[in-house]
């Protein structure tokens, strides 16, 4: 009486296992689906917006090309005709030492 | 109960062999009924690329501001494909191919009427919009097929040191330049964006612990864009008007061997480089050519002089304007004589005679180990692929006519990277860097490494007070003798030194009467330097001295340089 008793615990025990590991093993299998479908479509923009940016880029240095002295004298700019500078004295120069009366 | 359970097992029999019949069917209807127009629906889904899709690192230039922009990176599109067997009406497909892109009508009909042929490419590198338009016409036979291939977005900029990617065999790989340096660390395994989705959940695990994957990155370089645009652009204009054969530039920071740019003119498209002619343009001759210098290597010998202590830059001798040893007379540039002249005037009017006499005042033997201590044979171990060794057997020849001769920069050569880094050691205070592109590398797990030259560890080769006084000394030739002192900048104190050397013939047998090579070097604010720049040009036609082909594109350099990085004045 009491082996078939334990025998029906046993049972309920590893189906309620078996129940929950099933249950743990969707969820996990489901997550990592997920997470890689995400990854994928990640990478695909990814890759789909390098490639936009290298287009930007190669623009990018042709304008950047464009800029020259010729092309700021057409925009009006000038060159500075006489360059003035403001100079700081060493502070080196003024320090003294205080002395104890 | 025994029939029950026997009902039992025939029930669950017949579910099993019904499910596996219904499976059974429907791979039938699949594979064998309905196989063709499967195959043709998943042959036209423009993502069926016919081998493994491309990646690679990429390669970024340094704004000053810490900003980076590529160098070389990744450009997606499509490759359009035609299958003639599968074509119906090949001048119809072209009709509405050519309504979407440029296609030549005479390749298009040639390749579609190869009737037995299963797949004939058309176009390369389509982008993305065209893709999509010419997928919408839906037209049997064509195919797009997704490609991936090496990007440089700034053209011409810096394809000397950058390289390219191209086949070396079987392998595709880099194959000149930074390109094949790093090729450890931007090379990447097969790419995963097509494996099998279930397999992909379990290959990763086998991806997080691979050792190879470790050492994936993308590295930084040191390169200014806007340096570099600007530098290449003045060679190319030096190029231009003195009709040189090549000319080329280097720019760095001589207290820690940092490259801003390193300009090449003739240079090639790394785009296009299947366009070139001749392989030699793919090299770096700041790396893997040697010249002889000539009178820009007198401020290596008078730094060797001053630092040993046998002169000064008062001290004075009598320039007879010849010098013969062991047979040999060895004259100046002008093959006049100046009389009584003290070292500082020997640097501003580049007397050979006088940077012989320092190496008779310090010993031959003592001059040899200067020389080598600055390691002009030597390899610098930067980081660019094919470093050539410098040429300094004479150095160790019995005969003093070899030492005077290479006290001004004959019978020796080196390369203009080696140059540089001595030069930047009489500027930094007398330690010889490691000059380097690359600056930081990200890994693509995550992590980055700058990559750290400690100056600590630098080797030095003269003494910082000597270091000082040979800038003092250049300063002076900048703004008392480099063109009479015309180009001196009031307010900043600018080292350099010109030099004009005869080129040897190959095999020996003397120097060419009629071509030299023009060298330049200078460093700025000059008692703290930020910037080295060098300069070299070969063979320029119509001007006998460097004073004359390289002073303006150095200045214009350095006053561009000022100008960009916003240097205050030093005087």
């Amino acid at each position: 009486m009491s082996i078939e008793y334990s025998e029906r615990k046993a049972f309920w025990y590893l189906a309620l296992f078996a129940v929950a590991f099933s249950g743990f093993y969707i969820y996990f299998v489901n997550g990592a689906i997920i997470n890689v479908v995400e990854r994928q479509k990640t990478e695909k923009e990814i890759v789909s917006i390098n490639s936009r940016i290298s287009d930007l880029e190669s623009s990018y240095f042709s304008l950047n090309g464009k800029i020259n002295l010729d092309y700021a004298h057409s925009l009006g700019f000038v060159k500075v005709g006489k360059e003035k500078y403001v100079y700081r004295k060493s502070l080196s120069a003024n320090l003294s030492l205080n002395q104890l009366h | 109960m025994k029939s029950k359970f026997q009902f039992r097992i025939r029930l669950l029999f017949l579910l099993i062999v019904a499910a596996a019949s219904v499976l059974a069917v429907n791979l039938y209807i699949i594979q064998i009924v309905k196989g063709e127009t499967y195959k043709e629906k998943a042959e036209r889904q423009y993502v069926s690329p016919k081998e493994s899709i491309f990646d690679r690192g990429k390669i970024y230039f340094s704004n000053k501001d810490g900003t980076v922009v590529s160098a070389a990176t990744i450009k997606t599109g499509f490759t359009l494909a035609i299958s003639p067997k599968k074509l119906a009406n090949p001048e119809d497909v072209y009709k509405k191919l050519k309504a979407v892109l440029p296609i030549n009508e005479a390749k298009f009909l040639m390749k579609a009427s190869k009737k037995d042929d299963p797949y004939e490419e058309l176009e390369k590198r389509i982008g993305e919009e065209k893709a999509k338009e010419i997928d919408s016409l839906d037209i049997q036979g064509v195919e797009l097929q997704k490609d991936r291939w090496r990007v440089y977005p700034g053209g011409k900029m810096a394809a000397n040191t950058l390289g390219f990617v191209g086949y070396d065999g079987d392998s595709f790989s880099g194959r000149y330049g930074l390109e094949r340096y790093y090729e450890d660390l931007l090379k990447r395994g097969e790419s995963d964006a097509y494996v099998n989705f279930f397999a992909e959940i379990f290959s990763n695990i086998g991806k997080a612990v691979s050792k190879e994957s470790e050492r994936e990155g993308d590295i930084i370089t040191a390169i200014e864009p806007k340096v570099q645009s600007f530098f290449e652009k003045e060679l190319a204009s030096t190029t231009q008007k003195w009709n040189s054969k090549m000319t080329l530039g280097i720019i760095m920071n001589p207290a820690d061997g940092e490259i801003y740019s390193i300009a090449v003119n003739p240079t090639f498209d790394p785009n296009t480089y299947g366009s070139e002619s001749d392989v030699k343009i793919f090299g770096n001759p700041a790396v893997e050519s040697i010249f002889e210098m000539g009178s820009i290597i007198k401020a290596l010998t008078m730094a060797a002089g001053l630092d040993s202590g046998s002169v000064t830059a008062e001290t004075t001798y009598n320039d007879k304007g010849t010098l013969t040893l062991n047979g040999k007379t060895i004259s100046n540039y002008d093959r006049k004589a100046n009389g009584v002249i003290s070292m500082q005037e020997v640097l501003n009017k580049s007397v050979n005679t006088g940077v012989a006499f320092v190496v008779s005042k310090m010993g031959k033997e003592n001059f040899a180990k200067y020389m080598t201590d600055f390691e002009l044979g030597n390899e610098t171990g930067v980081d660019l692929p094919n470093e050539a060794s410098g040429r300094i057997s004479n150095l160790k020849s019995p005969r003093d006519i070899e030492y005077a001769t290479a006290s001004f920069g004959q019978g020796i050569a080196m390369t203009p990277i080696t140059t540089a880094r001595a030069m930047s050691a009489i500027a930094n205070g007398g330690t010889l860097v490691i000059p380097h592109i690359v600056k930081k590398i990200d890994y693509k797990m995550g992590l980055s490494k700058n990559i750290s030259y400690e100056s600590g560890e630098n080797k030095r080769v003269i003494k910082k007070e000597t270091s000082e006084e040979i800038t003092r000394m250049l300063v002076k030739v900048v703004d008392n003798a480099l063109l009479e002192g015309t180009v001196k900048i009031p307010n900043y104190s600018v080292a350099a030194k010109t030099g004009t050397a005869q080129i040897a013939k190959p095999g020996g047998g003397g120097y060419y009467d009629d071509r030299y090579l023009h060298s330049f070097f200078g460093y700025f604010p000059a008692y703290n330097p930020r910037f080295l720049i060098f300069l070299l040009t070969l063979e320029p036609k119509g001007a006998e001295y460097a004073s004359n082909t390289l002073t303006s594109p150095f200045m214009d350099t350095v006053k561009f340089l000022i100008n960009y990085y916003e240097i205050p004045p030093d005087r």
